[in-house]
């Protein structure tokens, strides 16, 4: 007779079970402070890394699987259209379903181009082409994965865009894949300045997507509707790429500087393919004059403080600096 | 009566769930998003695999998927790993087959459970990398997370409790009279 209990499922008794949980609990604890200090962290990051190539094969097919779901959130809205709105998008539908050959033509046409992509600069940025392999999958972190490393001369820190403007900047790089942190990551900052009134600041990313721009003193002018772009200062970023649309400017009495909410101008539809700018010519950084703006910016700012030391004490900053 | 060893076939369909969880974790949960909050497949597959018991394979299960978790995601390595293994502990310290014996209180337990292993790990992330707010944690991290993370579990719970089901019952197979999951 086999007789082998399945309630005590690998054979173990209570005491060895209360013993796994607590070697299992000292070694996630050990793991946990190793991952943590700075002299052991890079083995961890490597070990993420390994784990990033391993599983980018699958990541890349889910991406592809998935496609057809980004668009679920539409439905609902579908549900409780009117008629009227659905009769008009049938017309609409009869249009596009002629127009579909067309682009599907040009379709084919941009796919053999595609490859030429990487030669080619955007902007004028001396760019490569790359695949979004897949979003951030941990809700601590705003990132994406593409598919190209170091080993396609990808470097930590290089920017990412796409066609609207910028997405984010390599933060960790792989031999075949790599991880982009999003502008809109709290922990990303970039130099920006808003186009028309050249007022200098930082833009900084949010929980709930949208972008910060920070530093902007509150005699400088920000109208709703700006556009506002990246500076150049801090040598990090090109100047000139769009970051985000003023949606709320808020001028508190007293303070020192504005609050200033931006929709971020790339990242407000799925994406497939991003351009990673691997190197930044002379006229793409900021110029003397610029940089000399900022700094006049910052000194009014301060003298501004100065002289009503009881408006607040925000501190400065030097007009806002590429950060990671 | 011949009791007949089921414990390949717990390990096996353990394997076969982690994997099904595995391949959500990276395809699907990118692709959830409610606020900043996505689900964790990995902490849904440690649930479920604590509640049927088994010796110490839960406990190993709960520690492989949070290291899998912390490699595949930004966070520090051990941290999702070191809270699964206390989740799947805490959650049948007895070493009870709770699955098929009180379904309704593992679905209530496993929302603590998600609430509480979620709050933790957004606090710790916090803690270790500061930045945003205690608002956006709790409210489009925090509770984001847990919905969805409850709403993934619970169909998992609900099928692995059905005692006559033939898909991966990690309860271990049919009861018979006394209630015992041998098969006779």
């Amino acid at each position: 007779m086999a007789q082998n209990s399945s309630l005590s499922g690998l054979g173990r008794n209570d005491d060895g079970r209360l013993r796994t949980f607590v070697i299992l609990v000292v070694v996630s604890i050990v793991l946990l402070t190793l991952a943590c200090r700075p002299e052991t962290k890079p083995v961890f990051d490597a070990a993420q890394g390994a784990a990033s190539v391993v599983t980018a094969p699958v990541r890349a097919v889910g991406n592809v699987v998935t496609m057809p779901f980004r668009g679920l959130g539409n439905v609902i809205g579908n549900l409780t259209a009117p008629e009227e709105t659905l009769s008009e998008l049938r017309d609409q539908n009869e249009q596009l379903i002629a127009e579909n050959a067309l682009l599907r033509e040009q379709a084919l046409a941009a796919e053999r181009l595609e490859a030429l992509l990487e030669l080619q600069s955007t902007n004028k940025l001396t760019s490569t082409g790359a695949r979004v392999i897949s979003g951030a999958v941990d809700s601590a972190t705003s990132t994406i994965t593409i598919d190209k490393g170091s080993t396609s001369g990808l470097e930590v820190g290089m920017p990412v865009t796409d066609s609207l403007g910028l997405v984010g900047q390599i933060s960790e790089c792989n031999p075949t894949t790599s991880v982009v942190r999003l502008i809109t990551d709290e922990r990303s900052g970039v130099a920006a300045l808003v186009q028309e009134s050249r007022a200098q600041g930082q833009a900084e990313g949010a929980s709930d997507g949208s972008l910060r721009l920070t530093l902007v003193p509150s005699d400088q002018k920000v109208e709703l509707g700006d556009i506002v772009v990246t500076s150049g200062l801090g040598g990090v970023f090109p100047k000139g790429l769009p970051l985000g649309i003023v949606t709320s400017v808020n001028r508190g009495d007293g303070e020192l500087y504005q609050t200033i909410i931006m929709r971020p101008v790339a990242l407000t539809t799925p994406f497939e393919e991003v351009l990673v700018v691997t190197d930044i010519t002379d006229d793409q950084h900021a110029t003397a004059e610029e940089a000399d703006a900022a700094q006049r910016q910052d000194a009014n700012a301060q003298a501004n403080a100065a002289q009503s030391p009881e408006d607040g004490d925000d501190g400065g900053a030097d007009g806002g600096a590429d950060g990671q | 009566m011949m009791i007949v060893n089921d414990q390949n076939q717990r390990l096996r369909r353990l394997v076969i769930l982690a994997l099904v969880c595995a391949v959500l974790q990276l395809i699907l949960a990118p692709v959830l998003v409610i606020g900043a909050g996505h689900p964790n497949f990995c902490l849904v597959f440690a649930i479920v695999a604590s509640f049927p018991g088994g010796g110490v394979a839960p406990l190993w299960a709960a520690f492989l998927a949070g290291l899998f978790f912390d490699l595949t995601a930004t966070s520090p390595v051990g941290l999702m790993a070191l809270l699964l293994v206390l989740a799947s502990f805490a959650l049948n310290p007895q070493d009870r087959d709770r699955l098929v014996e009180e379904p309704a209180r593992c679905l209530r337990d496993s929302a603590f459970a998600v609430l509480a292993v979620e709050l933790i790990y957004q606090l710790m992330l916090l803690v270790i990398f500061p930045g945003p707010s205690i608002a956006d944690v709790l409210f489009l991290r925090w509770l984001p997370s847990s919905l969805w993370d409850w709403m993934c579990l619970v169909p998992f719970v609900v099928v692995l409790s059905r005692p006559t089901t033939d898909v991966l019952t990690l309860g271990g197979g049919k009861k018979n009279l006394t209630g015992k999951r041998y098969k006779l």
